[in-house]
């Protein structure tokens, strides 16, 4: 595949790029947007190379995680090393526009936030399967890990998740409750 | 549908599908995300790395020209009192000592060579200031 071929693939593919890259990177959106392009550059270079033991889909978000982590471990040695907790952007803000109706953008954010309080396997684990619509095994063929190892990361995923957004949905009704005359 | 979802994870689903369109509506354009400025936050670390610079500077100089004042403590085996001086009581040398036999003030020898040590009976040391004559008060008529 040469260069022009993998630049409209990844064209393709950005959206769900960006999504992954955003599960990555804790929904920091400068954060997803600065790994996905390290990550398109590492593929466009060459720097990263397409074998084809699994889909170019599995591959890219295998690279793009690699990435972000990279990110992750250089943005902490920075913050330690120069003190820079005060520059600390804040998590990435999301607005709710026209086309977005209230009621789903207020879902998500309640959805972003109880997958924030997952640990990370299973985060991402379960964005892969009901983000991405991808199997079990091509997540954990992504994560790179063992596919029983991702199962139980699904399942206890699946369980946690469940847990927070019960929770958060009981305390909103009693929050309403409360503000009903 | 995805054949591998049951159904009791359709709540799950239905909320990620959410979530995907949401994402979907703000997601950056793809060539403005590969024509973005690698390291695009450099300038939000420039300033701190600039102050941490400063600092150093500023730290180092004020090392340089900042002076402890500096106390000696003597050491507790060479420290005296300023009334040491009144326990030593006159004649104390004869006691810091065992005297030896033939030496001392008083023994042999002390007086040089011979029985009597070198002195000679009779001789006595001459008188050396014996005034000549007698002042007289001035004024008065000497006969």
């Amino acid at each position: 595949m040469n260069s022009s071929d993998m630049q409209g693939e990844l064209e393709r593919l950005h959206p769900d790029c960006f999504g992954w890259a955003l599960c990555c990177c804790r929904q920091r959106r400068d954060d997803a947007e600065e790994a996905l392009q390290a990550a398109y550059l590492k593929v466009l270079d060459g720097k990263a190379r397409f074998q084809g033991g699994s889909s170019l889909r599995t591959w890219l978000f295998g690279v793009i995680r690699h990435t972000a982590a990279e990110q992750r471990r250089r943005r902490w040695l920075r913050d330690a090393l120069l003190l820079n907790w005060y520059s600390r952007m804040p998590a990435a803000i999301w607005r709710t526009d026209q086309h977005d109706s209230l009621g789903e953008a207020e879902r998500s954010r309640a959805l972003r936030t109880a997958l924030e309080k997952l640990p990370a396997r299973q985060r991402e684990v379960l964005h892969l399967v009901f983000y991405q619509e991808m199997t079990v095994d091509e997540a954990a063929l992504a994560m790179q890990i063992a596919k029983g190892t991702a199962r139980i990361h699904f399942e206890r995923g699946k369980s946690r998740l469940r847990e927070i957004l019960a929770g958060n949905d009981s305390r909103k009704q009693v929050f309403l409750k409360k503000e009903a005359p | 549908m995805n054949a591998l979802f049951p159904n009791d994870d359709r709540d799950l689903q239905e909320r990620f599908a959410a979530l995907r369109r949401h994402d979907a509506a703000h997601t950056p354009d793809f060539a403005a995300t590969l024509r973005k400025q690698p390291g695009g936050r450099r300038g939000s670390w420039l300033k701190p790395a600039l102050a941490a610079a400063l600092l150093l500077i500023a730290l180092s100089a004020a090392r340089k020209y900042w002076k402890p004042e500096v106390t000696v403590t003597a050491s507790i085996t060479e420290w005296k009192s300023p009334t040491d001086f009144l326990l030593e009581t006159s004649g104390h040398e004869l006691l810091e000592g065992v005297p030896k036999i033939g030496e001392g003030s008083f023994g042999e020898g002390a007086f040089g060579e011979g029985p009597l040590g070198g002195w000679q009976p009779g001789e006595w040391p001459a008188p050396s200031a014996v005034p000549s004559a007698t002042p007289t008060p001035s004024g008065k008529k000497q006969s």
